[in-house]
């Protein structure tokens, strides 16, 4: 069996339904991202300090869904990782591995951009009033919160959608 | 960019959600893999040009990205080169 179909055939192990969501979660946080930028540039704080929160929340939502996917994954034996066991069912083991180690590997540094793009939208409207130039503040934090959704729109498709 | 600007790009973004995982049921063989990344610069131009304002950045900004996006090809071919010739 070449490396294509191994991929493919492990691919399908993941959760489409999970994946799509979170995929969903993430592009309406970069909406609620996107209102930010706009409200705080016409100094509308209260509206653009909830869109910051919302998109925290989103962020969050989107981890809670992704802790649950792993979990999910891990309790299958298909996560290579704390010396667990690789109880993959399918006929290729060798790249079947390879292709979960690139999925968790490339996920979990996505997950850990995802939190600090949380931090930032939590501390940029705690701090709202503290904050000298807060439309600038915001518009670097939305800017960093699309480029995490970029990112993710990419690796869906990538770990995903190969069936 | 307006509110109004921002929730159309939004609906065009979920429309392209849906357009890019319905195929995937379907065996389209090298199709496949097209429509899926086709979709996914499509909706990460749509991200970058009104959520990001590349639409309106000097042109500075864009010959950057420009540069970016063929470099990073570069090493996305040499990789590819790679696998497709062994």
């Amino acid at each position: 069996m070449d490396n294509a179909s191994a991929f493919a055939d492990a691919s399908r192990e993941l959760s489409l339904w999970i994946g799509t969501t979170n995929t969903f979660i993430l592009l309406t946080s970069s909406l609620a991202a996107a209102l930010a930028t706009i409200w705080s540039r016409a100094k509308e704080p209260t509206k653009a300090r909830w869109a910051m929160l919302a998109t925290a929340a989103l962020g969050c939502l989107f981890l809670a869904l992704k802790a649950y996917e792993y979990a999910d994954e891990f309790g299958r034996g298909l996560l290579p990782v704390l010396g667990e066991d690789f109880a993959y069912s399918g006929s290729d083991q060798q790249h079947a591995r390879l292709f979960f180690e690139t999925y968790l590997a490339l996920t979990l540094v996505h997950a850990l951009r995802l939190l600090s793009g949380i931090v930032i939208m939590l501390t940029l409207s705690a701090a709202w009033k503290r904050l000298g130039q807060p439309d600038a503040a915001t518009k670097l934090a939305a800017l960093y919160w699309h480029f995490v959704d970029i990112v993710w729109i990419f690796l869906f498709p990538a770990l995903y959608l190969v069936r | 960019m307006t509110v109004r600007t921002a929730f159309l790009t939004y609906f065009a973004l979920i429309a392209l959600l849906a357009l890019t995982v319905g195929p995937s049921f379907l065996p389209l063989g090298l199709a496949n893999p097209v429509i899926n990344f086709g979709i996914a610069l499509a909706k990460s131009a749509l991200v970058a040009v009104v959520f990001m304002h590349l639409g309106r950045s000097g042109s500075l900004l864009r010959l950057l990205l420009l540069v970016t996006a063929g470099g990073v090809l570069v090493l996305f071919a040499m990789t590819l080169l790679d696998a497709l010739t062994r």
